[in-house]
């Protein structure tokens, strides 16, 4: 994304919450649209069970919606969102990774639902077991880099630590993802 | 550059940052080689990766769910008082204004009368024999005859 266009929706959000607080009902609509698939997402990735991660994602837009009174306007709204979305998923991981681990049970016996609507591939599974593997800060700052598509200095803003730190769990996550995403074959580029 | 300084900037590099003397040990070493390559390899997969879409309903579910959580604010309670007083003083004013029969008014008592008073009174107004005595005095009174 270019700087003017990254300007261009930090204003659109600010714009947003601003509609949003002077009483607009549709405004706060108009965030979710924009990043309920991210929010979801990451959800997912740090829970690692649909349907946990369907009613996390609702907690934290629940609770962003309670929250957006004590937005700023300091940083960038998506960079606020994702902290309150991450501390979120980082409280409740524990509490929902033991649903979420009998939930994975059930369906390695062929008896619960996929979850989902969107076709799974063989790479979306692999790639997905192998992030259940890594500790929950891990989870999330890969989901962050990765899935979000974050810079470093984006995800020392969100989770408030330093850039060393961030560069450092980061190759943490690497070296337990090399050996299980070693054999996960990548999709050539269309020509 | 050794091998623990190069896997320090490992993150470094593939970000685009130029790290004097990175290249150099990343193809003498094989192990160091190796670890760019599973790195690299690690972040096409992660980014080819793709999550499940949301469910179709989780927006109905987060408009019920603030809609439930959502605090009746103070203002309304002020309003909600409001109006409350008002109601209970159009209920008054038609109790008031609505014919019913008029009641009669207080009576006066006077809860002490001792006989040496009562005579007095009574030799005071003797017209109003047929009333009581404080009701006589009271009429006299008003009238400024005594």
């Amino acid at each position: 994304m270019s700087e003017g266009q990254e300007r261009r929706e930090a204003g659109d959000d600010a714009d947003l919450v601003q509609r949003h607080l002077s009483g607009d009902p549709d405004a706060f609509r108009l965030l979710y649209e924009k990043y309920q698939e991210k929010v979801f997402a990451s959800a997912y990735r740090i829970v690692g069970e649909y349907h946990a991660a369907a009613d996390l994602a609702q907690e934290i837009f629940v609770k962003i919606h309670g929250e957006l009174r004590t937005f700023k306007f300091e940083s960038k709204f998506s960079t606020w969102l994702f902290r309150v979305a991450v501390n979120h998923a980082l409280n409740k991981a524990a509490e929902v990774g033991r649903h979420a681990r009998i939930h994975e049970k059930i369906q390695r016996e062929g008896r619960g639902d996929p979850g989902g609507t969107r076709e799974g591939r063989p790479i979306d599974d692999q790639v997905h077991r192998a992030i259940q593997k890594l500790s929950p800060k891990l989870r999330v700052i890969v989901s962050l880099r990765y899935l979000d598509g974050l810079s470093y200095e984006e995800i020392a803003e969100v989770l408030e630590i330093s850039m060393g730190t961030v560069k450092s769990r980061l190759f943490l996550a690497h070296e337990t993802l090399r050996p299980l995403l070693k054999e996960v074959t990548l999709e050539e580029p269309d020509a | 550059m050794r091998c623990e300084e190069f896997r320090d900037r490992v993150m470094d590099f593939l970000e685009g940052a130029s790290v004097a003397g990175f290249r150099e040990h990343g193809d003498a070493c094989p192990d160091c080689a190796d670890l760019v390559l599973g790195v690299e390899h690690n972040e096409r997969a992660l980014t080819a990766a793709r999550a499940p879409v949301a469910p179709a309903d989780l927006w109905p579910r987060i408009a019920r769910a603030i809609a439930q959580a959502r605090p009746v604010r103070f203002a309304r309670f002020r309003i909600a008082g409001f109006a409350a007083a008002a109601a209970a003083l159009v209920l008054v004013a038609a109790m008031a204004f609505s014919g019913a029969p008029a009641r009669p008014g207080p009576r006066i008592v006077i809860r002490k009368v001792d006989a040496d008073a009562q005579r007095s009174l009574a030799a005071l107004v003797p017209r109003y024999e047929d009333v009581d005595p404080p009701t006589a005095m009271v009429d006299t009174l008003l009238r400024g005859d005594y």
